[in-house]
């Protein structure tokens, strides 16, 4: 005979134990649980029910009216202090009984018999489309502070993040950052998961181009810039060994080389910098004080070539700055130096999906342009950190300043994917314009003009007669 | 520590090490000279924490920028 599965809701059960109780005992062990459930479903005694061992009886505390005992017992939950045990009204035991048998179970005295349907989860397949349903999980309540501070909210999906930027409005026209290549200035990018098509590598250098973990901070980035621009390549510039100018000051050479033979990649990325300000007395030539320093001079030239430079603020906001921040590099006035300070290049702070400031976001004013951060873009998100992405649960999402702006670097690509005459101030300028005012009005030294939006600046750029590539 | 030295383009490695070696610096290994424009060009180097007033009479090595760590923002 075919069984279906039901609940049973019996009346007057276990009148002698309490609801949580008794929950717990039948939690403890199966033997128990259906040791439990038999002496329960006594009044079903003859019609082959069988218990479900799957699942356990559940107490109900019966109506929950206002004004009643029991709701005023269950508000009290409410309270960080343990409660006292409740007294149960029905109990219910999910269980299986064949079909012909449910009518005569339903007539027994102090029994209802209830359905037991399947549930499905509402898992999302997988692909773009899926992952755009997920995104409909926006959470827009900004808090009355607008600051995200240890411990941080929750990662989002990539396709939040998507959703945020509105990429979809130009990807819909086509344009999803193909023919464009980023070069990734970092501590090396994974050229399985990622599409790393060229970039240089020191002949000495133990670590080629495209080799390095899908956990490096580089395959982060890479990550990243993927966001808003799926279809954009990457070059991957590692640093050999610990970053400094040096290093950064032979991959800019090594960028501008690559850009002189084809004229890619058109932008790069740079997720690093200083955390600290040196006395200039004592160190008058520090990155951090010469504006003539041979790195700066060499990014100038960059952009000069036509190459985008986007640059993380840093990650020594006052609010709740990175452990790795001297103090000297602490806050307003501090945190924005060196090349990431350069009236040439795009700098980028951050933001949560809710488009709170993250409190070690580093603020402004800018040591070389005061008007740094330019814009705010987004962080904290499964990019390629998280629950089932390419660099596992290392950590827990894509995270800091350094995430937000290959974010932001992504959606440069996908302006040129269909501008491609747009010059480094001019992709910085339609940034800036369309970007979402959060803050004080205008530009402010913690968001800069606002957060990056692709659509208003793809759409400004339309309507203004932007030759479409 | 390290340093990037910017000198004339006119200048080869093997005079820019012999001038160098006075400051008791020697040209980092691997590091090739970058030009920054027709004139000038910059090599990182290894040598004393007080090279720039070492060398501050140098008429070949017009600038001594610090070669600083920097960090990655995770």
């Amino acid at each position: 005979m075919a069984k279906m599965k039901v609940l049973v809701e019996l009346q007057g059960a276990a009148p002698q134990r309490q609801a949580f109780e008794l929950f717990a005992a039948m939690t403890q062990s199966v033997m128990d649980m259906e040791r439990e459930a038999s002496a329960l479903l006594a009044p079903a005694a003859g019609l082959g029910v069988e218990i479900d061992e799957q699942s356990c009886p559940v107490p109900l505390l019966g109506a929950v009216a206002v004004g009643t005992s029991v709701a005023s017992a269950l508000a009290a939950f409410a309270t960080p202090t343990t409660n006292p045990d409740m007294s149960l009204e029905t109990i219910v035991v999910p269980c299986e009984v064949d079909r012909s048998k449910v009518d005569e179970l339903r007539s027994r005295p102090g029994v209802t018999v209830w359905p037991n349907s399947p549930l499905t989860l509402c898992q999302q397949g997988s692909g773009e489309n899926a992952a755009f349903e997920e995104a409909h999980t926006l959470d827009l309540a900004r808090s009355a502070a607008g600051l995200d501070c240890r411990p941080y909210r929750a990662g989002v999906p990539i396709a939040t993040i998507r959703e945020l930027l509105g990429v979809q409005r130009v990807w819909d026209d086509g344009f999803r950052g193909q023919n464009i290549i980023v070069g990734v200035i970092d501590e090396g990018v994974n050229g399985n998961a990622y599409p790393v098509v060229g970039g240089f590598s020191r002949p000495e250098a133990g670590q080629r181009w495209g080799t390095a973990p899908v956990t490096s901070h580089g395959s982060m980035c890479a990550a990243d810039i993927l966001v808003a621009a799926p279809a954009a390549r990457l070059y991957d510039y590692p640093f050999l060994g610990v970053p400094n100018s040096g290093g950064a000051l032979t991959m800019f050479q090594a960028v501008l080389d690559q850009r002189r033979r084809d004229g890619t990649p058109q932008l790069t990325n740079n997720s690093y910098g200083f955390v600290g300000v040196p006395d200039q007395n004592l160190w008058p030539n520090h990155e951090v004080w010469d504006i003539n320093h041979p790195l700066h001079r060499k990014i100038r030239e960059v952009t000069a070539s036509g190459a985008a430079c986007f640059f993380a603020a840093g990650n020594c906001g006052q609010n709740c700055p990175s452990g790795n921040c001297d103090p000297s590099g602490i806050g307003p006035g501090r945190s924005i130096h060196g090349s990431n300070s350069l009236v040439e290049v795009i700098t980028v702070a951050a933001v949560n999906s809710q488009n709170e400031r993250v409190g070690y976001s580093s603020q402004g004013p800018g040591m070389f342009e005061p008007n740094k951060p330019d814009i705010g873009s987004y962080t904290h998100f499964f990019g390629n950190f998280g629950p089932g992405r390419p660099g596992g649960t290392a950590q827990p999402f894509d995270n800091g300043t350094s995430a937000a702006t290959p974010v932001a670097a992504g959606v440069g690509a996908l302006l040129l994917s269909a501008f491609n005459d747009l010059a480094p101030e001019q992709l910085k300028a339609l940034l800036m314009e369309t970007s979402t005012e959060i803050g004080s009005p205008g530009w402010d030294t913690e968001y800069g003009q606002g957060v990056i939006n692709a659509a208003a600046a793809y759409i400004s750029r339309v309507r203004r007669g932007g030759a479409i590539a | 520590m390290r340093w990037l030295i910017t000198t004339d383009r006119s200048l080869n490695l093997s005079e820019l090490e012999g001038i160098l070696r006075k400051y008791n610096c020697e040209i980092v290994e691997g590091s090739e000279p970058i030009p920054l424009n027709t004139t000038e060009q910059v090599i990182e180097v290894e040598g004393p924490e007080d090279l720039p007033s070492l060398a501050r009479q140098e008429k070949d090595l017009p600038k001594i920028s610090p070669s600083s760590k920097m960090e990655l923002y995770r």
